[in-house]
């Protein structure tokens, strides 16, 4: 039976729904599951959850808690990645406050923009951290990460190391499931394919029996029946000719077209929530403290769309299943740069995770996702050498940033930030 | 002896620099020389120039004028393309029409709306004559100086698989000035540059093993240094490195500069002070256009000047073009910084984007040299640009109008001021007012 890792089992809702899927497989129910957090309390929450959960599905796993990061990876076969670093307070906070300042405004922050750049820095020497422990202790451990911002953090890991690292996602998955909701066609016969980078990945086929659906998607806007939370990524099929995975609050941060600081008009007839990510984050602080009020109370089990245990079960068990990974570009998609971080369809058999060619994408898309692979690249090159300047290049070429800011404002932004996050970030120079 | 052939050599300036280049190389003085331009006026006029530049050298060079291009690219060994399709009618449009949606270009003829225009109306008239060279000169060498450089040369390329090289003076033009600026004799410095058509970087600026970058860092705090290149000084500081295109160009870009006709007039422009930036007027918006009008005006006098032999004629000059032939004919190797095909020479950029890399030229013709990964911001700078020239290739080639769209709201420049509804309004302008320039599947929805 393998050995399963959580790293950041504190995130108790995201793990127990891992954890849910992984021990409902009866080849799993017996796994070896290690809980790793450094947040003691928060470990034992999870920990008290993740025995109800065993119980409910009358599984019989081996549980351990930890918070010695060596000993949960010693020996794993799969260790899962759901921390946050620097958490909500003060991290995140500051990641929206400061840029408000210069007339910037975000809404989610963790993918692109000065808030995806400042959590990547955060992130992923952390990251690198866990892959160094990884390469003594279970080198041949697949590493399955949740964490963003994804493209930054995957191809920062697989340019430092041979670890086996995918990154997930339920961005495709979910957004195939919204679309068969706003076309009425049920989900199980559409057939799609996606591919680009995490959260700006797009549909290239959207197709039932071989008939395309995209028709039936324009026409939900020449009816008038576009969702109202989903107005940016409607826009985007109109202008583009294709639907993107991510949603329309973290789309509209991506691209120069939607915040403008002079334009509130904008913000209101797109319906832009601006400070959204703030907002989530305190539902879940508050979801937390009630799960931790409700040890005792009867758990309902019920599998979530996350790939996780999918990936799992299908190198275990040999079941051949079709995943969307975050990979590194080795002749995936042609016309994006060698060695960045795609998301692509993946095949997961005994083999590993294979992923699969691509070719080109629509130019349009591919010069719309350079644009963002621009910010990952530099943020990437500032995170491995260490260089301040690099940090600097990166927030330059953020395409939501560089429209709001010259340069100067620019620059001291990025300083004012280093310095708030103080011993969040290590040292450059 | 070569048969150099020059397309639009109504550009009289241009054309006669480029023919006293040509008759001032030993190698070619024998050359025939076919000048073809639209314009028969301007035509003659260029013809009475070289035809002057002969005689008044004593050569045994031949030069004829046609209006007939077949007849000029007939069994030419060398084609020189000069041309601007749709003239300064179509070049005020490009400029006008942004403006009044608050794109302020100040040259617009490489990107943003202005160079994805001027691509539009030239690339067609690129492929239709690379289809009468593989007719009637098929080994003949392209030699493109025609802007927008990148989105033209990589149309040719991806079309016809023709041998061609863009050609600019940016690369030569900004070494000599910086060596000015460090008073270090121009012989001396060696440079190794690489990027795309007017967003090139000098990633090494020596005079022998010793890094020249020191010193500029030195001059950039001058005064009277910082007049001069604002911009390009501005970038150098914030990017590391220092781009090949003057500050009025490199401003257009990026979307740092320029995103309202006020961020312009009070913060750009005053930043200029050196009266030699007034060809692109000193930054202002439509800057280089009101500067070619102006020079229109002027035309008829320079001909009269020149004809009567007032302005002495120049010592070859830093172009390119005359070095090529020379080296070809000679097999006497040099060094360009040529706009070619990326076939694994920026490893960081897109396959088969244009190019401008360091080049050998020889007997055996233009061999770009494999230059590896450019610094990560530079790359990424790049690629911005790329974005808009990949799908005006698109556009060009496969008459897809939504391509025309997608390409402008890639620019970005045009990306930080407006939102897609104002860019497709623009664009939906735009494709109106130049379809008499445009192919029809492009113009009409």
């Amino acid at each position: 039976m393998p050995k399963i890792t959580f790293i950041g089992a504190g995130s108790t809702v995201f793990a127990r729904n891992l954890l849910g899927d992984i021990l409902s497989f009866p080849e799993l129910s017996s796994a070896s599951i290690s809980l790793y957090d450094i947040d003691s309390e928060r470990l034992k929450t999870s920990e008290a959850v993740a025995h109800r959960l065993a119980a409910a599905l009358g599984a019989t796993p081996q549980f351990e808690a930890t918070t010695d990061r060596e000993r949960a990876l010693d020996g794993a076969d799969y260790a899962i990645c759901m921390i946050q670093v620097g958490g909500y307070r003060p991290a995140t906070l500051i990641d929206f406050e400061i840029p408000k300042k210069y007339g910037l405004r975000q809404a989610i922050a963790d993918t692109l923009g000065i808030g995806g750049i400042m959590r990547a820095l955060r992130t992923i020497p952390v990251l690198l951290g866990m892959v160094r422990d990884m390469e003594r202790l279970c080198p041949a451990v697949t590493f399955l990460n949740y964490v963003n911002p994804m493209a930054m953090n995957c191809w920062a890991i697989n340019r430092a190391s041979h670890i086996t690292t995918v990154g997930l996602c339920h961005s495709v998955q979910g957004t195939a499931e919204q679309l068969a909701r706003d076309i009425g066609v049920p989900i199980d016969e559409i057939n799609y394919l996606a591919a680009g980078i995490n959260h700006l990945a797009f549909y290239l086929k959207f197709e039932r029996n071989g008939q395309d659906l995209y028709p039936l998607l324009h026409q939900v806007i020449a009816e008038g029946r576009v969702p109202d939370w989903n107005r940016v990524r409607y826009e985007i099929l109109r202008r583009l000719g294709y639907f993107v995975t991510e949603s329309s609050e973290h789309f509209a941060e991506y691209v120069p077209y939607f915040i403008k600081r002079d334009r509130p008009d904008l913000i209101e007839r797109f319906n832009i929530p601006l400070d959204e990510y703030l907002r989530r984050c305190e539902a879940q602080i508050k979801e937390w403290e009630e799960q931790r009020g409700r040890l005792e109370e009867p758990l309902e089990v019920r599998r979530s769309h996350e790939y996780g245990s999918l990936i799992i079960h299908s190198l275990e068990t040999g079941q051949p299943r079709v995943v969307y990974g975050n990979v590194s570009n080795e002749h995936l998609i042609y016309n994006l740069p060698p060695g960045c971080c795609v998301e692509v369809p993946c095949l997961v058999d005994k083999n590993g995770l294979q992923p699969t060619r691509i070719g080109s994408l629509p130019p349009q898309l591919a010069a719309l996702m350079q644009t963002n692979i621009n910010v990952q690249a530099l943020t990437v090159e500032a995170a491995l050498t260490g260089k301040l300047e690099h940090i600097y290049h990166a927030a330059m070429l953020d395409p939501h940033a560089a429209a709001e800011l010259d340069l100067g404002q620019l620059w001291s932004l990025i300083d004012e930030l280093i310095a708030a996050h103080g011993d969040w970030l290590p040292e450059y120079s | 002896m070569p048969k150099i052939t020059l397309i639009g050599a109504g550009s009289v300036v241009f054309t006669r620099n480029l023919c006293s280049d040509i008759l001032l190389t030993p190698a070619l003085q024998e050359s025939t020389i076919a000048l073809m331009d639209v314009d028969e006026k301007r035509l003659k006029q260029a013809l009475d120039l070289v035809q002057a530049l002969i005689a008044g050298r004593g050569l045994r060079a031949r030069v004829e004028a046609t209006t007939d291009r077949r007849e000029a690219i007939r069994g030419a060994d060398y084609v020189v393309t000069t041309f601007q399709q749709g003239g300064l009618e179509a070049y005020q449009l490009d400029i006008a029409t942004p403006q009044r949606y608050g794109i302020e270009q100040c040259v617009g003829d490489t990107l943003g709306p202005g160079g994805v225009f001027r691509a539009l109306r030239t690339i067609p008239v690129l492929l239709d004559l690379c289809r009468e060279l593989d007719e009637l000169a098929p080994e003949a060498l392209l030699l493109n100086y025609v802007n927008p450089m990148a989105a033209n040369c990589w149309a040719v390329s991806a079309a016809t698989g023709r041998p061609l090289v863009g050609l600019c003076h940016s690369v030569q033009g900004t070494s000599e000035m910086l060596a000015s600026w460090i008073g270090v004799p121009y012989q001396e410095v060696v440079y190794h540059c690489a990027g795309i058509n007017h967003q090139a970087f000098f990633l090494e600026f020596r005079r022998g093993q010793e890094d020249l970058y020191p010193l500029l860092w030195e001059v950039l705090e001058r005064d009277e240094i910082y007049a001069q290149e604002p911009v390009r000084i501005d970038l150098m500081k914030s990017f590391g490195y220092f781009v090949t295109e003057s500050s009025g160009h490199a401003s257009e870009y990026v979307p740092y500069f320029r995103k309202s006709a006020r961020m312009v007039e009070t913060e750009l422009v005053p930043r200029f002070k050196d009266p030699r930036n007034s060809w692109y007027g000193l930054g202002r918006t439509g800057g280089y256009l009101n500067h070619c009008l102006s020079r229109l005006a002027a035309a008829q006098d320079d001909y009269q000047e020149l004809i009567a032999g007032n302005k002495p004629l120049p010592l070859r000059s830093n172009e390119y073009g005359s070095y090529i032939m020379e080296a070809i004919e000679t097999n006497r190797p040099i060094r360009i910084n040529g706009n070619v095909p990326n076939r694994a020479l920026i490893t960081n950029l897109p396959v088969e984007c244009c190019v401008e890399v360091p080049c050998l030229v020889d007997g055996n013709g233009i061999q770009p040299t494999a230059v590896g990964a450019l610094p990560t911001q530079l790359a990424a700078l790049n690629r911005t640009n790329i974005n808009v020239q990949e799908l005006i290739v698109e556009a060009a080639l496969t008459g897809k109008r939504d391509a025309v769209f997608h390409a402008i709201m890639l620019d970005p420049l045009t990306a930080a001021v407006l939102t897609l509804p104002e860019i497709h309004a623009m664009v939906t302008e735009m494709l109106a007012e130049q379809a008499a320039w445009l192919p029809p599947k492009l113009a009409t929805p």
